[in-house]
């Protein structure tokens, strides 16, 4: 995933119609830049089997003991 | 006859005894605690709104309940506070914020069982903005931590903390999204436990991620922690997300014979770790061996990851909270947290997906190391409490993202992202007298083992009896 520059961050943030200084736009393009470079490269074999969750199914939490 | 001073010292267990048997009246305690607040609040910002005329009614019912011998709540007459994150009726919730001062026209589902249960409501607690963490001019004051003022209490339930570090109540509270109850816990010496997610209503709890999202106690002991949780805890019809599995109520176990603990390596191989930190957990771990527990170590690869999956969920969770307030009130937003939440409205819906996608191998692997052990351990934090920040600083490249942003979520978030329960207490000191927190993790509904495991570690070693002398 390549980074985005500056430009890029400010534009999106003006599309989306959020106010931002010079100073934000920087620093948000280092947070944003930063999850890209560290999500984006993360790899696990099971990934693309497994489909994406926020909430797990009551069943699956056995206490087992 | 115990002064106002030893009093408030003490846990909700010995208080509620007390109460019963008419050594302390609700009034006397809640003066006392109200005395105290007046004393050093205004210097360690624990609180956003103190509630004493209503406190000192509700003890006023609590005293004559108690005298009529109808008071049967878990909580009668004991004087609590919560976050500034949970509606109580007639006070605003400000979540950390100069902007936001709506007052709440009902109690969340929280704050009614906890004054169903007899708690006295002191007011409503400090925190990081939007409970979001990280930010660095806080509206309602900075909020300090008691054991060295110059030192963050730990976010984002701060005002929590400090509340039970420095005996401003005598239970709190907290809110715990990617580890706000266990980090502040941790840094200002106190017990927290994070439910498994599902165990306490979110109804009146402003949000931050909902699937992350669970209040948790803040107390003196576990046992403190044990009967706050079970006051609080249970299914809610006003909250769909809520079990219906039974909250265990806390039975003690003499010797933890028969429980296997495992130590998480990749938490105690971290660079981040500093020496004393990973001394006081390997004391700890020793300390649990001693009583009857078998240690071992066990791995979970994606740990590691788990604050930088844990913020990416949360993050993607925020911008749809934030749409409009970041709109309409950007530059009342503090700056770090402004550009937290910017960055978070920029994620690509891929990398949400693919989040998402290792949240549930987290869930896996976690579940897999419970086939192997009943209690995981790791350190809460990989250092003590650090300096309050005096600048806004920020982030000046990618890599002081990933080292000062990630990082600090290392241990907490891959139980959040697992919606396992999780307990932290207190485990020592550093030579500099800062508080370290050993953090323990059970199976999702089973904070009883956590409560049983941390009560005897208390029993054995006795650092959860020291608190800073104010």
């Amino acid at each position: 995933m390549m980074p985005l520059s500056r430009e890029q961050v400010q534009a999106m943030l003006d599309s989306l119609g959020v106010a931002s200084t010079e100073e934000d736009v920087t620093e948000v393009a280092h947070r944003v830049n930063a999850l890209r470079q560290a999500l984006g490269g993360l790899e696990h074999p099971d990934l693309d089997s497994t489909e994406p969750m926020s909430v797990f199914p009551r069943e699956e939490a056995s206490h087992g003991n | 006859m115990a002064t106002n001073e030893e009093l408030v010292t003490l846990p909700v267990t010995k208080l509620s005894a007390m109460l019963r048997a008419k050594e302390v009246s609700p009034m006397e305690l809640t003066k006392a605690y109200l005395e105290r607040i007046e004393r050093l609040d205004g210097d360690l910002h624990a609180y956003i709104t103190v509630d004493a005329k209503g406190a000192l009614a509700a003890a006023k019912q609590a005293e004559g309940e108690l005298a009529k011998g109808s008071a049967t709540g878990l909580l009668a007459g004991v004087p609590i506070a919560v976050k500034d994150q949970m509606d109580a009726k007639g006070l605003p919730t400000t979540m950390g914020t100069s902007f936001i001062k709506d007052v709440a026209g009902e109690d969340s589902t929280l704050v009614a069982r906890l004054k169903g249960q007899g708690a006295i409501l002191l007011g409503k607690l400090n925190l990081s903005e939007f409970a979001m963490g990280g930010n660095v001019v806080h509206s309602h004051g900075t909020p300090r931590n008691p054991w060295d003022r110059e030192r963050q209490p730990g976010h984002s339930s701060s005002g929590s903390g400090i509340a039970v570090a420095a005996s401003l109540a005598a239970a709190a509270i907290g809110e715990d999204t990617g580890g706000s109850v266990r980090i502040p816990a941790s840094w200002c010496g106190v017990t927290g436990l994070r439910p498994t997610w599902g165990r306490i209503s979110r109804q009146g709890v402003a949000s931050v991620s909902w699937s992350m999202d669970q209040a948790g106690p803040m107390t003196k002991t576990v046992e403190d922690c044990a009967l706050v949780f079970q006051a609080i805890a249970g299914h809610d019809p006003k909250d769909a997300t809520t079990s219906r599995e039974a909250v265990p109520s806390f039975q003690a176990r003499d010797s933890l014979k028969g429980l296997r603990v495992a130590i998480v390596r990749e938490a105690m191989d971290s660079p981040a770790l500093d020496a004393e930190t990973k001394a006081g957990i390997e004391q700890a771990v020793k300390e649990l061996e001693a009583l009857g527990a078998s240690v071992t170590d066990i791995s979970i690869p994606l740990f590691a990851n788990g604050g930088l999956i844990s913020a990416a969920v949360t993050d993607a969770d925020a911008a749809y909270v934030h749409r409009h307030l970041l709109r309409e009130h950007a530059a009342e937003y503090d700056t770090p947290t402004r550009r937290r939440v910017m960055a978070g409205m920029l994620m690509p819906t891929e990398l949400r997906d693919k989040a998402l996608r290792f949240r549930v191998i987290m869930r896996r692997m976690v579940m897999e190391a419970f086939a192997h052990a009943d209690v995981l351990v790791t350190p809460t934090q990989s250092t003590p409490a650090p300096l309050i920040p005096t600048t806004a600083g920020g982030f000046g490249s990618v890599e002081e993202v990933l080292r000062g942003f990630y990082g600090v979520r290392g241990a907490t978030g891959p139980f959040n992202l697992a919606a396992v329960p999780a307990l932290s207490v207190p485990c020592g000191f550093t030579k500099g007298g800062l508080p370290m927190g050993l953090q323990l993790a059970a199976r999702p509904f089973d904070e009883l083992t956590l409560f049983q495991t941390g009560h005897a570690y208390q029993e054995q070693t006795g650092w959860h009896t020291r608190w800073p002398e104010l």
